[in-house]
């Protein structure tokens, strides 16, 4: 499974929907499993974004299936990166783990 | 935190990789846990997730690191889901305070379900549990404000059982409004009434302002005994979080003394996010009161209480729990260190 960091900002539909319904946060999250991913981490944040979720996933298909999904419901715009571990990006750099010899 | 690195920091980081570390380093000099940090492609190239005792001091990390010249940060600062989900649901409203709460149908209630409320969360799980200084309130005639270090939700319910029966008797604690006196709880502890009645508490809003120390300030004037967490939430990391200056307003205010508690143990015992206790070993140290002289400042007022707990925070980060006893004595070879 792959890692990636999304990013999200609520839309005004997005604000007024999460203030009238705010279970719809712990609903979104089964539906990003149903999709074949999952939330590893999530917070809601301060600043540009509203949400970064760390997100686990098999491929980029799926994420990007799974960012089409979720922005195309107009509540929220999502910006999604490929991330990995700090540690094993260390290790690809000093060439110690197969992707990095 | 997410950072983008200039072309210096990649050309520093192609030569010593483990330099991405050096921002890890810098938060934890100023006393952040690292929780998660993710390399990424894209607009930003890495992604710190840690804790900090507050927003400055994480600021103050990105300035101090010796990365900083080379990559640029932007810090953004989180709220729990679970807290967040709770805030934004709050249309539901809160509720009370009760101020039948002070009543003596209530307290006899309260002593009565004393096992319930307390009894069976302390005994059972705090083995032992070490109380020294409880003649420390025999000095105090009116009503007081008891105040703690804040690590776990075991916590509260340790400090009550440490009071002297004569202050449990009339004691309330304040909690968080958005997570205890939220309208409609279904289980029988979240629900406010029960708050109130068997754990006496009182609800503080969350940013209230001075508008959130009108109910507690009544409590002081009728005569009861208060008990405030300073640090407004738990603490997870090394140090103490700073403290609010509700606590001085309330004790300058109303003129009454401040008790200083340092409880040990009990983050291991229930550690903030988990349901699950351990038992294990468990202290309250009563320390001593405090009383302000007139015209002293919040500022300074909250200083007082900041340092005399964390006097004994220090010693017990650097010996361990045992330190927080007023009998505890350094090591040999410390003493001897000191002397020469």
């Amino acid at each position: 499974m792959a890692t990636y960091i999304m990013m999200s900002t609520l839309t005004d539909e997005g604000r007024k929907t999460l203030k009238e319904r705010p279970e719809r946060l712990k609903a979104v999250n089964k539906e990003v499993e149903a999709m074949g991913a999952r939330v590893m981490s999530q917070y809601a944040v301060l600043g540009g974004y509203d949400f970064i979720n760390i997100i686990e996933a098999p491929s980029n298909e799926v994420m990007s299936r799974l960012s089409m999904e979720l922005g195309s419901r107009g509540t929220i715009k999502v910006t999604t990166f490929p991330a990995m571990d700090i540690d094993a990006f260390v290790d690809m750099l000093k060439g110690t783990t197969p992707s990095g010899s | 935190m997410l950072m983008r690195y200039h072309s210096e920091g990649y050309k520093a980081i192609m030569e010593q990789p483990e330099r991405v570390r050096e921002i890890h380093e810098a938060l934890i000099r100023w006393e952040s846990k690292i929780l998660q940090s993710y390399h990424m492609l894209g607009g930003w190239d890495q992604c710190t997730i840690f804790e900090a005792p507050d927003n400055f001091k994480a600021y103050r990390a990105t300035l101090a690191q010796e990365f900083g010249t080379t990559a640029e940060t932007e810090i953004l600062p989180t709220i729990d889901m679970d807290l967040f989900a709770r805030l934004i649901s709050q249309e539901a409203g809160t509720v009370g305070p009760h101020e039948w709460q002070i009543s003596l149908w209530a307290k006899l209630t309260r002593l009565a379900w004393r096992h319930h409320a307390y009894g069976q969360w302390v005994k059972p799980y705090c083995k032992p549990l070490t109380i020294t200084g409880r003649e420390k309130f025999s000095t105090i005639d009116g009503p007081c404000i008891v105040v703690a270090n804040h690590t776990s939700h075991m916590d509260a319910l340790v400090l009550h059982s440490a009071l002297p029966e004569r202050r449990r008797w009339n004691i309330y604690a304040g909690a968080a409004a958005d997570r205890w006196f939220i309208r409609g709880r279904k289980e029988l502890v979240m629900q406010p009434w029960y708050q109130s009645l068997a754990m006496g508490t009182f609800p503080i809003q969350r940013g209230g302002g001075s508008k959130a120390l009108d109910y507690p300030k009544w409590l002081l004037d009728k005569g009861c005994n208060v008990i405030i967490f300073p640090e407004g939430t738990r603490s997870t990391s090394r140090s103490m979080a700073k403290f609010r200056h509700g606590v001085s307003l309330l004790a300058l205010a109303k003129n009454v003394p401040v008790v200083p508690v340092f409880l040990t143990g009990l983050r291991k015992l229930r550690p903030k996010g988990s349901k699950e206790i351990i038992p294990g070993p468990a202290g309250a140290h009563i320390l001593d009161p405090i009383y302000f002289e007139a015209g002293t400042e919040v500022p300074d007022a909250t200083r007082q209480i900041y340092e005399a707990l964390n006097t004994v925070h220090k010693r017990v980060n650097e010996f361990g729990d045992e330190a927080a006893n007023p009998d505890w004595q350094p090591p040999a070879a410390e003493v001897s260190a000191a002397a020469s």
